[in-house]
């Protein structure tokens, strides 16, 4: 019989950093009351008032901080809340969800792909592998809007440029002058740049609409599904 | 006791499938569903309600009045 996941539990942290990434994303960095034991891709559930809303860790458990990326487009309980947060004032929440977590120790090269705030949890796979598996290839497909919501773009080059095994690839839906990088979607673009798919352990997080057309992408590619791990963001 | 599953809330992490595996299952679109409402006893199901990451498990008690989430 497989061990049950222990329930979760509750926990509260103190902000201590908040910035803006974009006009759609914003940055909160909290430092916890005690550890968290979540994996790489897990979630907590905030307590805001009488809601929960959930949030990927975007960073490592070792790490002394909880880096989270909070959209705010959509003007919910959730991003009305972090709108208001600032240093010094509590967060609390349960901890920790979920099942899209880093293998460990990978036998196959990993594919990233990532579309707005599904950066979230794709960021701290992305940080583990890199800590964890320096000569492990790694390439991560970020896809988004515009240039102004690409956030997380120079840590991600920079991040690229410091670990040979790391290949971040940004793409942009919408075209612009300024902007000379790949102009596809995801879906298009994975297939286009990553030909032996079925070779990869791929994991994917955003909407639910791009998860579920890159999946059937995949299916096309002859990727096994034990080898797709997707997270929808709602 | 009466459980009602928020489909529209529910995000399918499966707290609620890990605590009381004999009353919810995940169905074909990976969303919580009441499998056997008296598959555990009421203190679990409670359990399992309040893990929820999004509220998205309503429990009411005989007379039709929600216990969980509190009103």
């Amino acid at each position: 019989m497989t061990a049950q996941p222990p329930a979760p539990q509750p926990y509260s942290a103190r902000v201590s950093f908040k910035k803006s990434l974009s006009p759609s994303a914003l940055f909160i960095q909290l430092v916890p009351d005690q550890t968290i034991p979540f994996q790489p891709g897990q979630f907590c559930s905030w307590l805001i008032d009488q809601h929960r809303r959930p949030l990927s860790f975007a960073n490592i458990p070792t790490h002394p901080t909880l880096d989270f990326i909070v959209g705010t487009a959509a003007g919910g309980v959730c991003s009305q809340y972090a709108s208001r947060l600032t240093p010094g004032d509590q967060v609390s929440f349960l901890a920790p969800y979920g099942r899209f977590i880093t293998n460990p120790t990978p036998q196959k090269p990993i594919l990233l792909i990532a579309t707005g705030t599904g950066l979230a949890p794709i960021r701290s796979h992305l940080h583990y592998l890199l800590a964890h598996c320096p000569h492990h290839p790694i390439t991560l497909i970020f896809g988004n809007h515009d240039k102004e919501n690409l956030f997380l773009h120079d840590e991600l080059t920079k991040l690229s440029h410091q670990h040979p095994n790391f290949s971040y690839i940004p793409t942009l839906s919408k075209s612009s002058s300024t902007w000379l990088g790949q102009t596809k979607l995801v879906t298009t673009l994975a297939p286009q740049l990553i030909p032996n798919l079925s070779h990869h352990d791929i994991y994917i997080c955003g909407n639910p609409n791009m998860i579920k057309d890159m999946t059937a992408v995949l299916k096309r590619h002859r990727v096994p599904p034990a080898q797709i791990h997707t997270e929808q963001y709602l | 006791m009466k459980i009602e599953i928020k489909r529209d809330i529910c995000i399918g992490a499966a707290t609620c499938t890990a605590l009381a595996p004999e009353v919810f299952e995940l169905d074909e679109e990976m969303k919580s569903a009441v499998k056997d409402p008296h598959g555990h006893d009421d203190h679990t199901i409670m359990e399992a309600a309040q893990s929820c990451p999004t509220l998205a498990i309503y429990i009411y008690d005989d007379a039709g009045q929600q216990i969980f989430p509190p009103v």
